[in-house]
């Protein structure tokens, strides 16, 4: 992933803060894949060996949260 | 009031360490919340038996109970055996022990109730007892 391309540009923002549902869409898939690694559990089973698991629970709390929050954000 | 680009830019990156934030803030809540749980709550599959016995309660129905009637008293059995074995004696008989052990009363006060003489409550009261004594014991006996 290269940082720069990473930005979400202004005018996204601004849709996405006042509501708009593709604006919205592309700052959840900007970050997806911080979720995703922010989601990701190791879990053990009974044998030992190491899994690293997305715990989809958590993943769908981090993007309805994200979701939540963009409306609350304030363009200063 | 438009922004310049600077200020736009400014804005972009606020709005990006603003998500970042909040995701971990979320993610980093989430596992304090597991981490609680694993502390404080125990899955019933992984108590021992002894565990779950102290937590257990029998539901106690209408239908389990026996009730009988004597002088106008409602009197609740819970004793499969008991019930049975006084549902077996004469209705006066069984008037008298229900009085007596259930509501403590001498036997003078029964004699008064149910219009007999003191003596003949005092004797139907020790040999209806005998009766379930001998019942309820032989039952015990040929089940063990």
């Amino acid at each position: 992933m290269q940082k720069n391309k990473a930005i979400i540009p202004f005018p996204v923002i601004e849709a996405a803060v006042s509501g708009d549902v593709d604006a919205i869409n592309a700052v959840l898939k900007r970050y997806e894949g911080y979720i995703a690694r922010l989601s990701t559990r190791r879990l053990y089973d009974e044998d030992g060996h190491s899994y690293m698991v997305v715990d989809e629970e958590l993943r769908r709390r981090l993007e309805t949260k994200l979701i939540t929050k963009i409306l609350e954000f304030k363009i200063a | 009031m438009e922004l310049s680009s600077s200020q736009r830019e400014q804005v972009e990156h606020q709005f990006d360490s603003f998500c970042k934030r909040l995701l971990k803030n979320e993610a980093k809540d989430y596992r304090r919340r597991l981490q609680y749980r694993s502390v404080h709550e125990v899955l019933f599959s992984e108590m021992s038996k002894k565990e779950i016995d102290e937590l257990m309660t029998m539901d106690k129905y209408e239908s389990d109970i026996y009730k009988f009637l004597a002088c106008g008293f409602e009197f609740e059995i819970e004793s499969d055996l008991l019930a049975v074995a006084l549902s077996k004696l004469p209705v006066k008989s069984r008037d008298i022990l229900l009085l007596s052990y259930f509501l403590d009363m001498s036997d003078v006060e029964i004699a008064n109730v149910l219009g007999m003489a003191r003596s003949t409550v005092q004797y139907r009261r020790s040999t209806s007892l005998n009766e379930l004594k001998k019942y309820m014991g032989g039952k015990n006996n040929a089940e063990e």
